[in-house]
């Protein structure tokens, strides 16, 4: 069953309307007031059109289909669906006429206009094709919902009427138009077009930790598979590990859960290379679209990951500045490439499409770099398996949640007593100290230990052992947590430094990296040097450390 | 389930989307009824097509108005069909005067036009349509109402004929409608209000007559005062979830400075979805600065602030620009600083630039001590975001 579950728009389409119904689970806010405009709509007050934005597999059909289905049955509105790909419409009254065509094979008894095919143009069809759909929408005192699925396609097929068809939305009020849409095409925004701002943007964002969460509990009971569920319950790293590299695509999210249902117990980076490999046939057409020299540009900013300058691209270009700088906007226009622009400092640019970048990475990077995606999969997994299920979902280590970064230790008695952890998780320093007077001494290299030393104020003992330990940190089981408690108790320019020298430990710690990073000079601008994928993880690093911060130093 | 605001954005408010603009629609109407031709002008999306649309819609004793967007004319023919259209259409909106101007006009036997049913047919092998729109504002010279049409996009109209017929064409349209204007005669029966959100100013310069337009009587769309604003807030959140407390209000008009309907309208669309995803009803000060910062870094927002001079000033359009910019990074310009821009872009007519485009246009104001500081911070803000000052 799960097999069949629809992923690409053409088979969204195909879906009946009641499964429409039951099957749309995220962006119901999103959703009810669409719905809420649209119901508001009537033959005297305003229009509002709609055009929803996203990447490939964003959602954009799906919510389009769901409008669709809300209104089969409507008094007031008649919807026409004018699907994905559409190379007849390429005119004005191309549209008009399918219009037409759609409102008759509903049951409706609309004429078409009378074509004379003796003229050499048929412009004039655009003024009657609409007027014949208009005189029909008066007389059943009806609005269209028009519902075009790649509009930008559409609008650019028909440049030369571009000002008629603004003047007829503005003159009238027969046609509700809702729009999907990759990205923003260029000439959406250009004043002289007489489209210009026409309509209602709404960006379709990747889901929220809920938003998965939610969509994977109704899979689970809709299609009887508990093993999703108890993976949400049990390993919920494995999700969110998922979804911060997908950067939260429904599309991507689907395939996801069909692979879970086939094989729980994979690794999260097994699932994102049958991810990858499912999405290869569409992000090699878009690099076909690029020249060799944008295609390089594209490829090196991938492989960095993290926001770079024109400078440094130069570097791993090996182009000319201006060339780069050029090559540049023109991506940023066709909506690959975002510019940010810091208060101070320099323009940097990244991708904008996570799974994009993500894809690029898996198959045309390097060992390094794909190990660097590994790695970075590993840790998500991990650190988000520290958070127990049920708890505050949309964000990790909040108070109630405060202990769970230890939750290993309770597993692990070999590396520490849990007697002096729960004194830690407590925040109880007079039994903790007179705990380890009598009773663990001898174990002086322990990290944890060494944590503990820090936490109650014998930085002496700290500062002494701290070198020692950091020779053979990497090794170390949980050199994560190491570095995330060293953080909570202030050592950031020590951790930068076992940073600077410690490559591997860079690599296998990433967002711990860049969490510290942010620590030391918290005047930076996080957008502007963490690769995009990581910024949620690091927020909520550093959320997780001053909130520990705040426990342990302010409270007592 | 929770009710959104009545905003609307990219479209007119019409209906119960309209927010009345009463002294602004009543000096409309009184310069019309003075027997004046209207120039309309304000920046796009300032709210001028919903002002004109509810007056369009609204009935009237003495007038009869009908709104059109023409931006779709090509030629002068086009135009002068569309306007006698629109006489057709405003003869069979008034059921008081319908029959009566119908009588009149019949009986003043147009040559190249028949009158079937309220229905003007035009003969095929009639060409001279500006004539035979002519004769019919003639024929209903008598009437004792007065046809007014409100023609939306109207410089967009004369700049496509100036590209497909040449600037004389373009010249002759406007010369026809201001012998109309001029004419004591006519202008207690027909009138024209322009309007667009290119300004026919600049339009009108590259044919190098703005004199043409001297005679039009300019009303200028203001943006609201703060109690106008208040009241604006009221009526988009009226029977709405969103509760928008006053000192939210003050806070939102205090960061705004300039109280323009859409840019109110997208800080509480904005804000009504922000704090639905977030679990409130109610919009805070700090709401007020997460939209505004959102809005500040998204790319198609302002974007025909810039386009429009790349469009209109292509030749100046480097010193505008730049200019523009570092008044964003600087808050406010002094003219000396002024002319040391122009200086290095040799933009000798900076000074007529800058007060006609830049102030004219809503880009600028002068603050109290005499410096051109942006109109709307918000604007400001955008612009900072999005460019950079040259290294």
């Amino acid at each position: 069953m799960v097999q069949n579950y629809p992923i690409t728009s053409h088979q969204v389409s195909q879906l009946s309307t009641k499964e429409i119904r039951k099957g749309y689970i995220v962006r119901k806010n999103l959703l009810n007031r669409t719905l809420a405009k649209i119901n508001q709509t009537n033959r005297t007050d305003s229009v509002q059109h709609m055009v929803f934005v996203g990447s490939r597999g964003s959602g954009k059909t799906l919510i389009i289909n769901r409008i669709k289905a809300e209104y089969e049955q409507s008094d007031k509105f008649i919807t026409i669906y004018l699907p994905e790909e559409q190379p007849g419409l390429y005119r004005l009254f191309d549209v008009w006429l399918a219009i037409i065509d759609e409102l008759n094979a509903l049951g409706y008894h609309v004429q078409r206009p009378m074509i004379d095919l003796t003229k050499e143009n048929f412009s004039y069809l655009s003024k009657t094709g609409y007027e014949i759909i208009h005189e029909f929408l008066k007389k059943e005192n009806k609005q269209i919902i028009l519902l075009l699925d790649n509009i930008d396609r559409v609008f650019n097929n028909i440049t030369n009427d571009k000002a008629l068809l603004r003047e007829l939305l503005q003159n009238h009020k027969d046609l509700v138009i809702i729009g999907g849409s990759t990205e923003m095409s260029e000439d959406f925004w250009d004043y002289g077009d007489p489209f210009y701002q026409f309509f209602k943007i709404i960006r379709l964002e990747g889901l929220s930790k809920t938003e998965v969460s939610d969509l994977l509990l109704y899979w689970s009971e809709t299609f009887d598979l508990p093993a999703i569920k108890e993976v949400l319950l049990t390993n919920p790293g494995k999700i969110e590990a998922i979804r911060q590299m997908t950067g939260g695509n429904p599309r991507a999210m689907i395939m996801f859960i069909r692979l879970l249902a086939d094989n729980r117990k994979a690794h999260s980076f097994d699932f994102l290379i049958s991810i990858i490999d499912q999405t290869t046939a569409i992000y090699q057409e878009r690099l076909h679209q690029l020249t060799p020299q944008q295609r390089k540009i594209v490829a090196e900013l991938a492989f960095i990951w993290a926001p770079s300058t024109v400078d440094q691209l130069v570097k791993v270009c090996l182009m000319q500045n201006s060339l780069i700088s050029a090559q540049l906007n023109k991506l940023q226009k066709a909506g690959i490439v975002d510019a940010i622009k810091p208060p101070k400092g320099r323009t940097v640019y990244r991708l904008r499409e996570r799974l994009f970048n993500l894809f690029l990475i898996m198959t045309q990077a390097g060992t390094m770099q794909k190990k660097r995606a590994k790695y970075l999969t590993d840790f998500l997994e991990d650190w988000y398996n520290q958070e127990f299920p049920n708890q505050s979902q949309n964000m990790p280590h909040s108070e109630n949640t405060l202990n769970e970064p230890f939750a290993p230790y309770f597993s692990n008695k070999d590396i520490f007593n849990n007697e002096i952890f729960s004194l830690y998780k407590e925040n109880n320093k007079k039994a903790a100290l007179d705990y380890l007077k009598k009773d663990i001494d001898q174990n002086n290299n322990n990290p944890f230990l060494n944590i503990i030393d820090l936490w109650l104020g014998d930085v002496k003992k700290y500062h002494q052992q701290r070198t020692e330990i950091s020779e053979d940190l990497i090794s170390y089981k949980h050199a994560d947590i190491y570095i995330q408690e060293s953080l909570v108790h202030y050592q950031y320019d020590w951790i930068k430094q076992l940073f600077d020298r410690n490559e591997a430990l860079y690599q296998k710690t990433e967002p711990l990296y860049y969490a510290t990073q942010v620590l030391h000079n918290p005047a930076s601008d996080i957008n502007t040097f963490v690769p995009e994928v990581l910024i949620e993880t690091v927020q909520n690093i550093l959320t997780y450390v001053r909130t520990r911060q705040n426990f342990y130093y302010t409270n007592n | 389930m929770r009710i959104p605001c009545r905003t609307i954005i990219g479209t007119a408010a019409e209906g119960n989307k309209y927010f009345q603009r009463e002294k602004l629609e009543n000096l409309i109407l009184r310069a019309l009824r003075k027997g004046n031709f209207i120039h309309f002008t304000a920046p796009r999306r300032t709210g001028k097509t919903s002002i004109l649309k509810k007056l369009a819609t609204s009935s009237y004793e003495d007038l009869i108005c009908i709104y059109e967007d023409i931006e779709s004319d090509k030629t002068s023919t086009d135009l002068y069909k569309r306007l006698i259209r629109l006489i057709e259409k405003s003869v069979n909106k008034s059921d008081k005067w319908g029959k009566k101007l119908w009588a009149v006009i019949t009986a003043k036997k147009i040559k190249g036009i028949n009158i079937y049913e309220g229905k003007i047919d035009l003969e095929e092998k009639q060409t001279d349509h500006k004539q035979l729109f002519l004769d019919l504002v003639i024929a209903i010279n008598d009437s004792e109402v007065k046809i007014v049409l409100f023609l939306d996009e109207f410089p967009d109209v004369i700049n496509n004929i100036m590209d497909t017929e040449g600037a004389d064409a373009a010249l002759n349209v406007l010369h026809t409608l201001r012998s109309l204007r001029q004419t004591s005669d006519f202008n207690q029966s027909f009138g024209l209000v322009f309007s667009g959100s290119v300004g026919l100013t600049h339009i009108v310069r590259k044919i190098g007559r703005a004199k043409l337009l001297n005679d039009l009587k300019v009303i200028e769309l203001d943006p609201l005062t703060p109690e106008e604003s208040n009241n604006f807030i009221s009526f988009l959140t009226e029977g709405a979830t969103l509760y928008v407390p006053m000192e939210t209000r003050i806070y939102l008009q205090t960061k705004l400075r300039q109280l323009i309907p859409y840019y109110i309208q997208l800080i509480i669309e904005k804000g009504d979805e922000w704090t639905e995803d977030n679990h409130s009803d109610t919009l805070t000060k700090e709401d007020v600065d997460h939209v505004y910062n959102k809005i500040i870094t998204e790319s198609d927002k302002f974007i025909d602030w810039v386009d429009r001079i790349k469009t209109y000033f292509s030749d100046r359009s480097k010193f505008l620009l730049q200019l523009l910019t570092t008044i964003a990074y600087q808050d406010e310009i002094a003219i000396q600083e002024v002319l040391n821009i122009a200086h290095q872009y040799q933009a000798e007519d900076y000074e007529e630039l800058i007060h006609q485009v830049l102030i004219a246009d809503g880009y600028l104001v002068k603050n109290e001590s005499g410096k051109l500081i942006f109109a709307s911070p918000l604007l400001r803000d955008w612009w900072k975001y999005h460019y950079s000052l040259p290294k």
